[in-house]
């Protein structure tokens, strides 16, 4: 299946990266946990909301995989979207447990 | 909840009206005679039809209820029109499997009081029991279809051998034993070129288009992206292809029923009893994998 998308909003990246894990719901999902925790139209999602976006995509995901390092790993590929590096990452998963 | 106690209600109706409808029945001189049954043994056996029957209705009706809610969800999306069509397919299979049933034990009853009308419920019954899954499969087909073309990929040359293969042994066979049948007359009072255009001909293209949904719908389960996706859409997809493939065995074996009169009740009611079994298995899978699939639409 074609996966190459063409990347315009920071919305459309956290959707690119997501579509690895839940294919063709991941815009729907995306949009939902914007809107409904954030408050906010998903065209307008800014660099400031993504550590919350993340905070509440990981809490949507533990109802759906019990897989933890796919869930990780799909946490990890959205914070590279804030800037902070994998050890960074590793360093704060660690933290918050 | 509008929607499932509709559905319940339209349960409770099927159910009470094949109930009613096997009580009131006259007793089948010739099927307690082959089968030596007294008329106490018939009835518990009456009662070891109705049960099943109910409970497999039951999750057939509760399995498209969940696949209902998890379409009702996705409609409007590219995924969710499609699944949208393989779920309206699947409710004519749902409503239209016990709605015949019922037809046929009404004109059944029918017939015994007025022995003129018994050809024309035959003929009745034998286009209800085509148009049914006809449309379903239709609808499914398209559905299915339109999954498989989202992923775009093309079924490789080996699936195509193989779905034609099948076909035509299926299609033979099938044409050589209504055919040959010793009381085809009796079985359809209908010429044969007629039989063999509007039942024989339907009922293979309905059974073609069952096996290419049942591989597609497959194939997308194999090919959608999205590992968490996947993972809910295989119970499903496995769900729906099992519906399919034990409907068109089902189909196949119900069309026959006179060929295979001479088994013995035992076995001839196991035979029943798993392709109904595997029914109901098929809409229990699809109920786990809407349910699911419907939990990733609504966290």
């Amino acid at each position: 299946m074609e996966t190459i998308r063409v990347s315009t909003s920071l919305f459309d990246k956290v959707v690119e990266i997501t579509y690895n894990y839940l294919g063709p719901a991941a815009e729907r999902f995306v949009a939902r946990q914007v809107r409904n925790h954030l408050h906010k139209e998903p065209e307008s999602l800014s660099k400031q909301d993504l550590r919350s976006l993340i905070d509440w995509i990981r809490l949507a995901m533990a109802f759906l995989s019990d897989d933890d390092q796919l869930v990780n790993a799909y946490i990890a590929s959205l914070r590279e979207l804030v800037g902070d590096t994998k050890e960074t990452v590793r360093a704060r998963t660690k933290k918050s447990r | 909840m509008k929607l499932r106690s509709r559905l319940f209600g339209l349960y409770v109706l099927f159910v009470g009206l094949y109930a009613v409808m096997l009580l009131i029945a006259p007793p089948p001189r010739i099927a307690m005679d082959r089968y030596n049954l007294t008329i106490n043994q018939l009835h518990l056996l009456e009662l070891t039809i109705i049960i099943p029957m109910a409970i497999i209705w039951f999750i057939a009706f509760y399995g498209y209820s969940k696949l209902r809610a998890y379409t009702d969800l996705i409609k409007d999306s590219k995924d969710g029109k499609q699944i949208n069509r393989i779920a309206t397919g699947v409710l004519i299979l749902t409503i239209g499997t016990p709605f015949t049933t019922v037809a046929s034990s009404i004109m059944t009853v029918i017939s015994q009081d007025m022995p003129n009308f018994r050809p024309t419920s035959l003929i009745i019954r034998h286009y209800l029991d085509i148009l049914v899954p006809l449309l379903a499969f239709i609808l499914i087909s398209g559905g299915a279809r339109g999954l498989h073309d989202l992923t775009k990929h093309r079924p490789p040359q080996y699936v195509i051998n193989a779905v034609a293969g099948i076909f035509i042994v299926i299609g033979v066979t099938y044409c050589w034993v209504i055919l040959n049948a010793h009381n085809f007359n009796a079985a359809y009072f209908l010429p044969e070129w007629l039989v063999l255009t509007t039942i024989v001909i339907p009922y293979m293209y309905t059974w073609y288009l069952g096996m290419m949904s049942a591989y597609q719908v497959h194939a997308y389960s194999l090919k959608v992206p999205g590992i968490v996706y996947r993972r809910n859409w295989n119970l499903f997809a496995a769900g729906i292809a099992a519906i399919i493939v034990a409907s068109i065995i089902y189909q196949y074996a119900a069309t026959l029923t006179r060929q295979f009169s001479s088994l013995r009740l035992i076995p001839l009611l196991c035979i029943v009893y798993s392709l109904l079994a595997l029914i109901s298995v098929g809409y229990i899978l699809v109920a786990l994998g809407a349910k699911k699939l419907q939990k990733i639409e609504e966290v």
